[in-house]
């Protein structure tokens, strides 16, 4: 129920308030949560609703995306040594 | 003998585990693939669009307006007739230009061609887009196509269509990082190349030859006169050759609520 409740948050905040907002918030619930993998969706997400594509195709045109996956990547490194 | 079982639950544990991940990682897939499809963006930008509308609407509503004390209010006006004051000696010398502008324009046979233009309502705009974007309120309803040019405040171009669904248009500012566009500058209209550099702004390399002054009015080649940018700024150190000049539309895009999309390019 919590992590529904932080899906809905978070796609509100990613439509109504400025690209950072969503990345600081997105963080939050990263490490707020025991694990929260569809970070990277939402990074999915902010790239189709903000990006800037160009006609052919590129992954580095899905920054978000990848700064999710990143973000997810090294949690699992950090949480390890931090403690709750 | 008797040996140590081996756990049984560790295993299915681990099996688990390993399923929990494979699962996870298909509707990762699938998710991915959805989303990037025409249907999955169609979709999301159906589901945003409302909310984007009703933020507009509270935006644009002016309620801050309502708390606003007695005194701030006289000041204000103060402060507005003055400007308008100052303001409508310029409007009556522009439309003098405008009017004997065109009469020329007649006389050579040059007419301006009224183009077909849509207005839209800015639904997103920076700072809540990272690169430059706006996303407004029409889109394959209103006839919009990608490369549509898009204006603001009468004849200032500031971006293109760069991506239409059902009811709403991408537009890609000319300032976003690294769109070159062609302009002419200066009274001698020299013909450069602007680069957008985020925020309104943009940058020119020039040779040291050229003479530019802060305040140059920028251009966009064309036989209407449609001003694209005001020069701020002329760097240059005395051992170099070229000189970066920087100059900012004369539209603020975080200011601005409405553009018009031009149909017929």
């Amino acid at each position: 129920m919590k992590r529904l409740i932080f899906n809905i948050v978070l796609f509100l905040v990613v439509i109504t308030c400025p690209w950072w907002v969503s990345v600081i918030f997105g963080l939050f619930i990263l490490y707020y949560l025991k694990s929260y993998n569809e970070l990277i969706i939402f990074g999915l997400v902010m790239d189709i609703y903000y990006g800037n594509f160009s006609q052919n195709f590129s992954i580095l045109e899905y920054k978000f995306t990848l700064i999710f996956l990143i973000l997810i990547v090294s949690s699992f490194f950090i949480k390890k040594r931090l403690r709750f | 003998m008797n040996y140590l079982l081996k756990s049984s639950s560790h295993n299915e544990k681990k099996k688990s585990t390993k399923r929990k991940i494979l699962v996870a990682i298909i509707i990762l897939v699938i998710f991915t693939v959805t989303l990037i499809s025409d249907f999955g963006k169609q979709s999301l930008f159906s589901l945003a669009s409302p909310i984007w509308k009703l933020k507009s609407i509270f935006a644009n509503s002016h309620l801050a307006e309502y708390f606003k004390t007695k005194k701030f209010l006289i000041d204000e006006k103060i402060m507005l007739e003055q400007k308008l004051f100052k303001i409508g000696d310029l409007i009556a010398v522009n439309e003098n230009l405008y009017n004997e502008n065109n009469t020329l324009k007649d006389l050579l046979d040059r007419k301006e061609t009224k183009t077909d233009t849509i207005l839209g309502t800015i639904l997103v705009k920076p700072p809540q887009t990272p690169y430059d974007i706006l996303t407004i309120d029409v889109g394959e309803n209103y006839n919009i196509k990608i490369g549509n040019k898009v204006v603001a405040s009468a004849n200032v171009y500031i971006g293109e269509v760069s991506e239409v669904y059902n009811q709403t248009s991408k537009v890609k500012l000319y300032s976003s990082p690294g769109t070159k566009l062609s302009v002419a500058l200066g009274i001698n209209a020299v013909s450069v190349d602007a680069i957008g550099i985020g925020g309104g702004n943009f940058n020119i390399f020039l040779p040291r030859e050229v003479e530019v002054k802060e305040g140059d009015v920028i251009v966009t080649p064309s036989i209407t006169a449609n001003i694209f940018g005001i020069v701020e700024k002329v760097n240059f150190k005395d051992q170099d050759s070229f000189q970066t000049i920087l100059f900012k539309s004369p539209v603020n895009i975080a200011e601005l609520n409405f553009v018009e999309v031009i149909l017929s390019n």
